[in-house]
């Protein structure tokens, strides 16, 4: 039942975002309720978000390589550290990002995913989990946050619990080595 | 020297099979060595285990060591052996590894297989995700590894390629399999029928579903075979499972014992007909070691860890049904299989206590150099040019008593025209053609070539254990010895530039000899070793088998063999080698474009090419050396350094001061992967891009103008980086040296 529902307001939104299109001043009404009243944005971006995700998921598929990169060049500060991980992944299509891996672990804060794209956020998602817990994110974990992070906007909150979790104080990345 | 052997892994688990076992079995043997010390991490340190600790470990039982093992107590020269499953372990490896060289330590890395990096979907993603951290920080800094078998080996060194890290220095170390063969359970029923056994976890690198279309195959032809599976039940395999236990002939021709006890498997080998193994990839092969120890015919994949392991001893076929079917109708002749029999029944296994014999020699061998101490009478030359040859051995003749034989490696078109030129040099020379010794079809890249020539020169039979390399537009200027060599029984390291990475190269446009030395800091940076430049083009002294090892590392990727060798050869035998400035001048040529970092200490070489100027008088270079140093000095500030961090333009200083006649070499650091740079200085404007930026901003200070008060110029930069549009002026005051 509960999916039937969901289902029908994904069809809903989409037929209204249709109408947007054809009726510019509804698009505006809506604008306009969704940037007054903060509840029903986030409702919104939750719904949009639900609609999205099967499309996102079906276009997935794991283990295919990030995005290339241009390599760094020689006035690049990190030219001289050679990252094989990188390579590694890259060759042997491992699926993951160590640079990315690497950025999160190093709290530089580099990068941040774009918060209207759901493949970005579990992407992020992903790394995060790779990089302080050493593992992939369950279904749940990633169905969990991904709605969190939607909701509120912001990052803050996951990174804040992941840290403060038990898991990651017992097993989490430590870096420091004496 | 102490052994530091990581068995984190194993003392933490109580897993007695796999990795663990190889760990338990090789710690039994090598406990009682006393340069050996096993060490665990334990609780944001590492520990080292006593007698009790070893004793549980040996046991599968927990341990609790007490005396912490800070890394500063693991000292230069010392060996960091990571023998464990150490992707599991809750250590950061690459800044372990890192710390552990800085120290100095030597790294060497136990290796088993890379089958999460070959076959992803043969291991858990975790683990993968684990497994590649572990080993690419260990491509990257360990020193040696120590490889289970050829097949391991081979696939490391293919990754390594593929992924353009330096070749690994490796070695092999047979694993043991003297286990105990436990007794064979009571008789229970025969079975009916012959069986093949396939023992071993029932996972998909196994490769089970071939057993299966094999059985069908056979099963269809009536040959009368069982199949016996013995394994617990692994992941992935639901679907397999299925098939297996749906199958027709389940429990009836096709049988799986999930929780088999040691005495039933013993007495499932006794009578088996053949035990087979066709697992998709196999780091070294113990359950075909495991059933020829049972004396069982035994068939395995070929070209594969298994065949190598097996030593001929089995029947080993492509990994596809209709071969499977095809050996086992094949075997049903009584003398085949009567011959496999006897080869398994010949087999002899090796031993644990053999592979721990060896893993202690190789770890002693690690800082051993045979014929270190020799004495270098060898000048080894690499060249083309007959004229300028036969110049540097006249001077070797008149200032380097010592020499007395000469080694030169030349191509066949020169052969000739180099016996001519030096004919008439009193030395015992001997010309090696390129072709001769297989090189041909040289790389084109400069030094991707010499690494290709020196380290194939330097295998070569004649040459000796210690010799001398030149470059052929070296002369020696004034009388050499020995000792300008070698020091208190040291090799001694010439460099004239402190640190690769600041090597600014040339402007605007790199030569392939600028993006070479960046490559070699890169490389021996990212591996943790010392980054000094060491290719001065003077005679430095080389030890034969030390090139051998070192060269190998660095000849795919195109790299300065001299920077490579000296500062390997340092970390790996810190008694060996002792440092010194450059002895030569002429190097630089002339101080227009840059300044070593060191001077040239009482020169008695010199780098010239006389064909197209006259010999440098040392005394007059060395006096111009230090103007254009003191030149340099009178630019404030003293680093010119502009950086691109955050979406901000930052500079080494608030302003430039220098003289009209000073030149600035303003160093640049993006720290942005795409971005357009554009500068404006004195009417003049350039515009790079990330593609093509120069290392450095030149900037001869003639093209400002000179303010009787100071009045200033400036140097206008822009970047468009992914972080949008940044701006900075630098202010430039130009002095006038008469006022």
């Amino acid at each position: 039942m509960k999916i039937i529902i969901k289902k029908l307001l994904s069809a809903v939104f989409a037929w209204v975002l249709q109408l947007t299109k054809r009726f510019p001043a509804l698009k505006s009404s809506i604008l306009y309720l969704v940037q007054t009243q903060p509840l029903l944005s986030q409702k919104i971006r939750v719904l949009l978000y639900r609609h999205n995700r099967n499309q996102a998921k079906s276009a997935r598929s794991k283990g295919t390589p990030l995005a290339k990169k241009p390599p760094k060049h020689v006035t690049h500060p990190d030219y001289f550290t050679d990252d094989l991980n990188s390579k590694l992944c890259h060759e042997y299509g491992l699926g993951f990002s160590p640079q990315l891996v690497e950025e999160i672990r190093e709290q530089k804060e580099k990068y941040h995913p774009n918060l209207d794209n759901l493949d970005d956020i579990e992407d992020y998602i992903t790394h995060v989990f790779l990089a302080l817990l050493f593992r992939y994110p369950s279904d749940r974990c990633m169905r969990n946050f991904s709605q969190r992070i939607i909701i509120e906007n912001t990052t803050d909150t996951f990174i804040k619990d992941l840290l403060s979790s038990k898991e990651f104080k017992t097993r989490g990345y430590k870096k420091a080595i004496q | 020297m102490t052994t530091y052997i990581n068995v984190t892994n194993t003392a933490l688990s109580m897993t007695k099979t796999g990795i663990q076992r190889v760990v338990r079995e090789l710690t039994s043997q090598l406990w009682s060595k006393d340069d050996i010390h096993f060490i665990c991490w334990w609780k944001d340190n590492f520990r080292q285990l006593d007698d009790d600790d070893l004793k549980n470990l040996l046991a599968a039982k927990s341990v609790s060591p007490k005396k912490d093992v800070p890394l500063s107590a693991i000292k230069k020269g010392d060996i960091f052996l990571d023998i464990d499953a150490s992707w599991g372990d809750e250590y950061c490896a690459r800044t372990l590894f890192q710390k552990l060289k800085k120290n100095g330590v030597i790294i060497a890395k136990f290796h088993y297989d890379a089958v999460p990096i070959l076959f992803p979907h043969f291991s858990h993603e975790n683990t993968v995700f684990a497994y590649s951290e572990n080993f690419s920080a260990a491509l990257q800094y360990a020193d040696y590894w120590l490889c289970i078998s050829k097949t391991v080996e081979r696939d490391l060194i293919s990754i390594a390629e593929k992924i353009g890290a330096g070749i690994p220095t490796t070695k092999v170390i047979e694993l043991g399999s003297d286990f105990e063969i436990k007794g064979s359970s009571p008789a229970k029923k025969k079975r009916k029928r012959p069986y093949l056994l396939a023992v071993g976890t029932v996972e998909p690198r196994k490769n089970h579903q071939l057993l299966i279309e094999a059985m069908d195959l056979l099963i269809a032809q009536n040959i009368d075979i069982d199949l016996v599976i013995v394994g617990k039940q692994g992941w992935k395999i639901e679907q397999l499972q299925k098939r297996i236990e749906k199958h027709r002939h389940f429990k009836k021709r096709i049988h799986w014992l999930k929780n088999a006890s040691d005495e039933t498997v013993t007495e499932l080998y006794k009578d088996a007909f053949a035990c087979i193994n066709t697992s998709h990839y196999e780091g070294y092969g113990l359950p075909v070691i495991e059933s020829l120890s049972h004396n069982c015919v035994t068939i395995c994949s070929k070209n594969s860890a298994m065949e190598e392991v097996a030593k001929g001893a089995a029947y080993t076929i492509a990994p596809t049904p209709e071969c499977v079917a095809n050996t086992i109708i094949e075997l049903q002749k009584p003398d085949i299989h009567e011959h496999y029999q006897q080869l398994a029944i010949s087999f002899c296994a090796p031993t644990w206590s053999h592979s721990a014999d060896k893993l202690h020699s190789l770890l002693n061998d690690i800082s051993l150099i045979q014929n270190f101490s020799l004495p270098a009478t060898q000048a080894v030359y690499i060249s083309i040019r007959p004229e300028s040859l036969a110049r540097s051995l006249e001077s070797v003749v008149e200032n380097m008593a010592f020499i007395r034989e000469v080694i030169v490696l030349t191509s066949e078109k020169y052969a000739e025209a180099i016996k001519k030129s030096t004919q008439h040099i009193n030395l015992d020379i001997k010309i090696i053609e390129e072709e001769k010794i297989g090189l041909v079809a040289l790389p084109e890249d400069h030094l991707i070539r010499n690494s290709l020539l020196r380290k194939t020169l330097y295998a070569h039979e004649s040459i000796a254990p210690n010799f001398i390399a030149f470059d052929d537009d070296c002369h020696v200027v004034k009388e050499c010895n020995t000792e300008d060599f070698v020091i208190d029984g040291k090799h001694k390291a010439h460099y004239f530039f402190n640190d690769g990475r600041d090597w600014l190269g040339a402007f605007p446009v790199p030569t392939s000899f600028d993006q070479g030395l960046w490559r070699t800091a890169k490389f021996l940076r990212s591996s943790g070793y010392d980054h000094k430049l060491y290719n001065a083009h003077m005679p430095q002294i080389i030890n034969k088998e030390l090139s051998q090892k070192i060269l190998n590392r660095s000849s795919n990727i195109g790299v300065d063999e001299w920077s490579v060798y000296f500062n390997i050869a340092k970390h790996l035998h810190p008694d060996l080698f002792v440092e010194a400035t450059y002895r030569t001048t002429g190097w630089p040529p002339n101080f227009d474009s840059w300044l070593p970092s060191v001077n040239p200490e009482r020169v008695i070489f010199e780098n010239h090419d006389h064909e197209s100027s006259e010999s440098l008088d040392p005394d007059a270079y060395l006096a111009d050396l230090n103007k254009a140093r003191k030149k340099k000095s009178e630019i404030s500030p003293e680093t010119l350094e502009i950086s691109y961090t955050d979406g901000e333009i930052r500079f080494s200083g608030n302003k430039i001061i220098a003289p009209k006649e000073a030149k600035l070499f303003i160093r640049l650091n993006i720290e942005d992967l795409e971005f357009t740079f554009s500068c404006s200085f004195a009417g003049r404007f350039e515009h790079y891009d990330h593609q093509n930026l120069p290392r450095f901003l030149f900037i001869p200070c003639s093209v400002f103008g000179i303010g009787k008060n100071l009045t200033t110029d400036s140097i206008d930069i822009e970047i468009h980086g992914s972080q949008g549009k940044a701006t900075k002026s630098i202010p430039v005051l130009i002095t006038n040296n008469n006022e």
